[in-house]
């Protein structure tokens, strides 16, 4: 699934402009959902994570030549998608918590209550979404790092290594913020 | 529960997750129009920008850089040459230049006299340590 680039990367000047411009399309094309989700529920706003999905692969394309096929692409996009919503986070905290309060109350363009599944009852289901609203609400008072680990654990269902090497710390750090933010969520939620 | 265990992972229960996911999933679809948009925007952004600089270029100007600050810090001040007192040194010429002049000009009309009277007073005074001699010859 994960493309590697370090021909790209090594690519001489001169043939590299050429060579990337389609390449690179073909890779924005093939991550911008990921990165823009993952954006998303970072930042729970639409705006923010569009903007800063196209900073990404700006940034991805900015810095190409020092891409060495050390991770796949796929973590080097995520850890850049990570190191920009942390400092959007960062830097306009107290917008952000308005953001979210206006997300919660408007959503994202979609019904609030929406049913998971056409099967469900009525009543299932308003209770699934808003036991879903409530686990997203015990996420975002997460720590910042707890959330990027919850959101890449069980929204992208990457591997405890990869969330590692995409933020950049130890896998048995990675396992310890985890467990703080499951453990958080089901005593909130009351699972 | 969460997995406690060194070897067991933390989990949510398997619907909840699942739920999650997929909730996830919805709440980031969107529909094509705003994949080809975000493209173009991306390749719009992109092609606005100057190209990436290679690395080695921007180490060899770092490292020129780098070379630069450290000999003008570590150049002792003391072997500097010191600027020569260009003033007065000028001023001594000058003053020499004016009296070769002088010299050469020779004496103004005007003061002619009294370079005959000079030169009385300098005969004069070669001839009177041979009257002091004669004075002592005398006693």
């Amino acid at each position: 699934m994960s493309l590697s680039l370090p021909a790209l990367a090594a690519q001489p000047d001169d043939r590299s402009t050429a060579l990337s411009a389609a390449d690179f399309d073909q890779l924005v094309c093939r991550y911008q959902r990921k990165v823009y989700r993952v954006l998303l529920l970072m930042l729970k706003n639409p705006d923010d994570a569009d903007h800063l999905t196209q900073e990404c692969f700006l940034r991805a394309y900015a810095t190409m030549s020092t891409f060495r096929g050390e991770c796949s692409v796929e973590t080097w996009l995520l850890r850049i998608a990570m190191n920009l919503a942390r400092d959007h986070v960062r830097n306009r905290r107290a917008g952000f918590w308005k953001r979210l309060l206006r997300l919660d109350a408007e959503g994202t363009g979609e019904p609030s209550v929406d049913p998971p599944s056409p099967h469900a009852s009525p009543e299932r289901a308003l209770l699934a979404r808003e036991q879903l609203d409530a686990v997203w609400q015990v996420v975002d008072r997460l720590s910042g790092r707890q959330k990027e680990v919850f959101v890449l654990r069980f929204v992208e269902e990457m591997e405890l290594k990869d969330i590692a090497a995409v933020l950049k710390l130890s896998t048995g750090t990675v396992k310890a913020q985890l467990f703080r933010a499951v453990t958080r969520v089901r005593e909130e939620v009351g699972r | 529960m969460p997995g406690k265990g060194p070897d067991s992972l933390p989990v949510l229960p398997a619907e909840l997750a699942s739920s999650l996911r997929t909730d996830a999933l919805r709440r980031a679809e969107r529909d094509d129009s705003f994949w080809m948009r975000q493209r173009s925007q991306i390749r719009s952004r992109i092609s606005r920008r100057p190209l990436p600089r290679r690395q080695p270029m921007r180490i060899a100007v770092a490292g020129a850089l780098v070379l630069f600050i450290a000999v003008l810090l570590t150049s002792p001040a003391g072997q500097h040459p010191s600027p020569p007192p260009r003033v007065a040194a000028d001023a001594d010429q000058q003053l020499l230049v004016a009296v070769e002049h002088a010299l050469a000009a020779g004496t103004p009309e005007a003061l002619e006299p009294l370079t005959l009277l000079v030169v009385s007073s300098s005969n004069s005074n070669d001839v009177e340590p041979i009257s002091h001699k004669e004075q002592h010859h005398e006693d």
